[in-house]
């Protein structure tokens, strides 16, 4: 009797747990928002009045005008990039025979885990070395770096999860290697091209670290917009940036949801 | 490809070079080889950035650990897909929107006439606002709460791993529900928890935007320091010197994190 | 048709195919058996195309192809997880060969619903390979692989992942077609029902090598060596040696100790080393020796197994040599609980040596 009065309230306390966790996963998100409806700039909750004078004050600043068309520039081009080299990489890796070839693999891997303040400066000495300081160029290799083991990952497990004999069968029935690679390899590629995208151009949109060091004014990213005016300014346009920001995400996170699952592509489930 | 991973050696290679070079003032150019700026390192201001910097990883690691746990093993052993689906979005969300608004968020939620303080007052807990912001505790809170996602996911993957016939098994030689999780989840469930463990020590180290954010300078992290002496004071060297100190200590601890996890790992398979 | 010479190939340490010499001939359904590991897979790769050898020559009508790659050997090939491709849909699938030679669209219309009726697939050209049964599945793999008219026709265990029901037909359907067809058509199994009923002859490999080439009926019937002879399944196999000769008769040791058995001489074995064997169900137990009559051997009863038609009796002999006798359950002898004392009787010319 006693066992099951712990297991029934045991259940409850769990429950609880996980909600009021979830919560503090969730609040800072929610404060956000209320915040960018605050009408006086100083920052304490609850607000005291609302307006949408900080979201008109962002569509007539420059900075944040200029960033935001650096982001989407330079993390389309490097998801570009990384999505060819990556590519190449995987193939390489999965079927080459090139002897360094785990050892690029793992440098590959390396900017997932190394600080990327280090990243940066290093980037940022090798680009003073080589002249080329704040300009795109740098700002471009600095993302694709970084996007790269997201992309490469993403291939990888696609590649590995193509069935072997289908290759054979390609060959068996006349298909050169391009022309496998292009009618069998490349449409069964198709998720994980999906995949490496999405977590490329999310990774790039909100590279900061890296991007503080080897950016200059004209190539400021918006991460980096958003960081020099916190500095600057005490003001809840942040908090305004934020809830679109917010938004933006749900669209993304619900339209995963309904395409693929988000579990799938977490691999926290087998494809049924 | 192999391009791109030549330009990333190139760069470190560098900052490695860059560290033995001298500083000249007011410059951004180099002087002789030396080993002077390592020296510097042992000054205790530094050093004391090294020690914050542990303890911040080591507080940031166990609670997040300790909350990821439950939510990962809702999130894998429900039976409802509605539960599970909430879960797995309010945790992914977070992940979604980059360090500098979530940090930026919890500047907001830490200031003296922020949430959190407006919370605790009105339900009575303290009288006059802590101070949060600028603080380390500050700090610790947001990288919980951002590392957070990153545990779930890899406590969960390594849960979903488990075979459930083994539980059954306990269950039928008479294990109660909390025996069976002591003794046959929980143990089975550890490859996951110490690659999350390892994977937010190892980001929290190399956390850079909240510390910079919410400490406002006040809290000192060995990336704060390097961002300092490189962007701030224009010493490259001795910023190089620093990244190099804290890249050998980065590959340290995840030398000896794969180490703790290979051990455990055999122990596990027992 | 199909000549292989040498052919050896190595994956690092192992040695997958060790030398190995083939000839098959035009129009011959040729079976490759063999236990996992035994270097059929890999025979089949190297005639495909899919590794290159490391020492020997592929003939394919008389043409060298050993440097030739697999997409240019005009062959076709079956699998045993079909590897339809799953982005294509049926019609796609099937004349996907044809597509990758150039073939105009309008004869690979056609063409794709010819192969289709002839494995009785009219009107599935839109459905898709996940939508299809597994016999479905595997029908369209046949239509693929004989559509693009192949010089030979490879199969890789393409009957394992079927059914009981649905291999037996696939088997009637493959043999039908290739009959109608004469496609020169080499498979490969460890099956030894399905290598049997199929093949016009059988090689059996083991480690690489292949230890024996025949028609089925005469691999079944004189087994090469004991790996064979068990290979195919055949009981009470046993080797040992040859002691004495006379008068047509002669007397071999089971594993060099116990009681001698009776054979009929056949003027096959010098003295010495030899493996014999005796078919479970020719073996009879007698209540005692009949005077003249040799090979009466006698045992205990170790257990007995009701298999529906027969009894299957194990019976030890002594000294660990044991004996497996079908009886059938009609005729019935009784009190043969373990432990009971028997006399078996052995017809000299039922004990067979290798």
């Amino acid at each position: 009797m006693i066992a099951r009065l712990f297991r029934h309230w045991g259940r409850n306390t769990i429950a609880l747990l996980v909600i009021l966790i979830l919560l503090f996963l969730s609040i800072p998100s929610l404060v956000i928002v209320v915040s960018s409806f605050n009408a006086s700039p100083v920052l304490d909750f609850p607000p005291r009045g609302l307006a949408l004078r900080w979201y008109l004050n962002l569509a007539e600043r420059p900075d944040f005008r200029l960033g935001f068309i650096n982001t989407l520039v330079v993390g389309g081009i490097s998801t570009l990039i990384a999505l060819s080299a990556g590519m190449g990489g995987a193939i390489a890796i999965f079927r080459g025979s090139l002897p360094g070839r785990q050892v690029i693999h793992a440098m590959a891997l390396s900017t997932l885990v190394l600080p990327g303040v280090l990243i940066g400066v290093g980037l940022l000495m090798l680009a003073s070395k080589a002249g080329g300081v704040g300009g795109f160029t740098v700002v471009i290799i600095a993302h694709v770096l970084m996007v790269l083991p997201f992309v490469l990952r993403s291939l990888l497990v696609s590649l590995e999860n193509i069935d072997e004999n289908l290759e054979k069968a390609a060959m068996i029935f006349g298909a050169s290697p391009l022309k496998k690679f292009y009618y069998v390899t490349l449409p069964m590629l198709k998720p994980g091209i999906g995949a490496g995208i999405l977590f490329a151009l999310v990774t790039s949109v909100n590279e900061f670290a890296v991007s503080l060091f080897v950016v200059a004014r004209s190539t400021q990213t918006l991460p980096v917009v958003l960081f020099n005016y916190t500095m600057a300014y005490v003001d809840p346009t942040i908090a305004a940036v934020s809830t679109l920001y917010i938004l933006a995400t749900i669209l993304v996170v619900l339209l995963m949801q309904r395409l693929g699952g988000m579990a799938q592509i977490l691999r926290l489930e087998e494809r049924g | 490809m192999v391009l791109l991973v030549a330009i990333l050696c190139a760069g470190l290679f560098l900052l490695f070079q860059y560290s033995f070079t001298s500083y000249i003032p007011g410059s951004l150019r180099v002087g002789a080889l030396t080993l002077a700026n390592y020296q510097r390192i042992i000054d205790p201001l530094y050093l004391g950035a090294v020690w914050e910097t542990m303890v911040i990883c080591f507080w940031v690691t166990t609670v997040t650990l300790v909350l990821a746990y439950p939510l990962a093993y809702v999130l894998v052993r429900s039976s409802s897909s509605v539960v599970r689906s909430t879960i797995l979005v309010l945790t992914i969300l977070p992940f979604f929107l980059g360090v500098v608004v979530r940090s930026y968020a919890w500047m907001l939620m830490l200031g003296n006439r922020g949430f959190l303080n407006r919370l605790l007052i009105s339900i009575g807990l303290i009288e006059t606002p802590i101070q949060l912001l600028f603080r380390r505790a500050g700090v610790i809170l947001a990288l919980i709460q951002i590392s957070l996602p990153i545990m779930v996911i890899l406590i969960a993957t390594g849960l979903s791993h488990i075979d459930r016939r083994l539980e059954r098994t306990a269950q039928t030689l008479g294990a109660s529900p909390i025996k069976v999780f002591r003794h046959v989840t929980w143990p089975l469930s550890l490859p996951g928890v110490i690659a999350g463990s390892i994977v937010v020590f190892g980001w929290s180290l190399s956390a850079f935007a909240t510390p910079l954010m919410i400490g406002g300078g006040r809290v000192y992290v060995m990336t704060v320091m390097i961002y300092d002496q490189i962007l701030g004071s224009g010493n490259y060297p001795f910023g190089a010197a620093l990244g190099v100190f804290v890249l050998v200590i980065d590959l340290a601890l995840l030398g000896v994190g794969q180490g703790i996890a290979k051990v455990i790992g055999r122990r596990v398979r027992q | 048709m199909v000549r292989l010479q040498g052919l050896s190939k190595n994956f690092g340490a192992t040695v997958a195919v060790d030398r190995v010499d083939l000839e098959i001939a035009r129009g011959e359904l040729f079976g490759l058996l063999g236990p996992s590991g035994s270097g059929k897979s890999t025979l089949l790769g190297l005639i495909a195309g899919f590794h290159e050898p490391d020492s020997g020559v592929v003939f394919i009508e008389d043409k060298d192809v050993t440097a030739v790659p697999a997409h240019r050997r005009n062959l076709a090939m079956m699998f045993q997880n079909y590897a339809l491709f799953p982005h294509l849909n049926v019609f796609d699938n099937v004349g996907f060969g044809l597509k990758m030679k150039g073939v105009p669209r309008k004869i690979i219309q056609e063409k794709v619903k010819e192969a289709l009726s002839i494995v009785r697939l009219e009107g599935y050209e839109n459905r898709w390979p996940h939508q299809l049964s597994g016999g479905q599945q595997q029908r369209v793999g046949l239509a693929r692989a004989l559509v693009v008219d192949p010089k030979v026709l490879l199969l890789d265990e393409p009957l394992s992942a079927l059914d009981k029901g649905l291999r037996d037909e696939m088997r009637m359907e493959i043999k039908e077609i290739q009959r109608k067809s004469g496609i020169t058509t080499i498979f490969v199994t460890h099956d030894q029902n399905e290598a049997l009923s199929l093949s016009d002859r059988v090689a059996i490999m083991d480690g690489g090598k292949i230890i024996q080439i025949d028609s089925p009926r005469q691999i079944h019937s004189r087994p090469k060596n004991s790996f064979v002879a068990r290979f195919l399944g055949l009981q009470n196999v046993f080797s040992g040696k040859i002691v004495r000769r006379e008068g047509g008769l002669v007397w071999v040791v089971p594993s060099g100790r116990g009681q001698p058995w009776v054979a009929q001489d056949r003027g096959l074995m010098e003295q010495g080393e030899c493996t014999f064997y005796v078919r479970p169900e020719r073996i009879r137990i007698v209540d005692q020796p009949r005077e003249g009559s040799q090979n009466y051997l006698y045992g205990v009863v170790k257990e007995t197994t009701y298999q529906g038609v027969y009894n299957e009796i194990r019976i030890e002999l002594g000294e660990g040599v044991h004996l497996m006798v079908y009886d059938m359950t009609e005729t019935q002898v009784v009190g043969l609980d373990p432990g009971t004392r028997v006399i078996t009787h052995i017809d000299p010319k039922d004990v067979v040596i290798i």
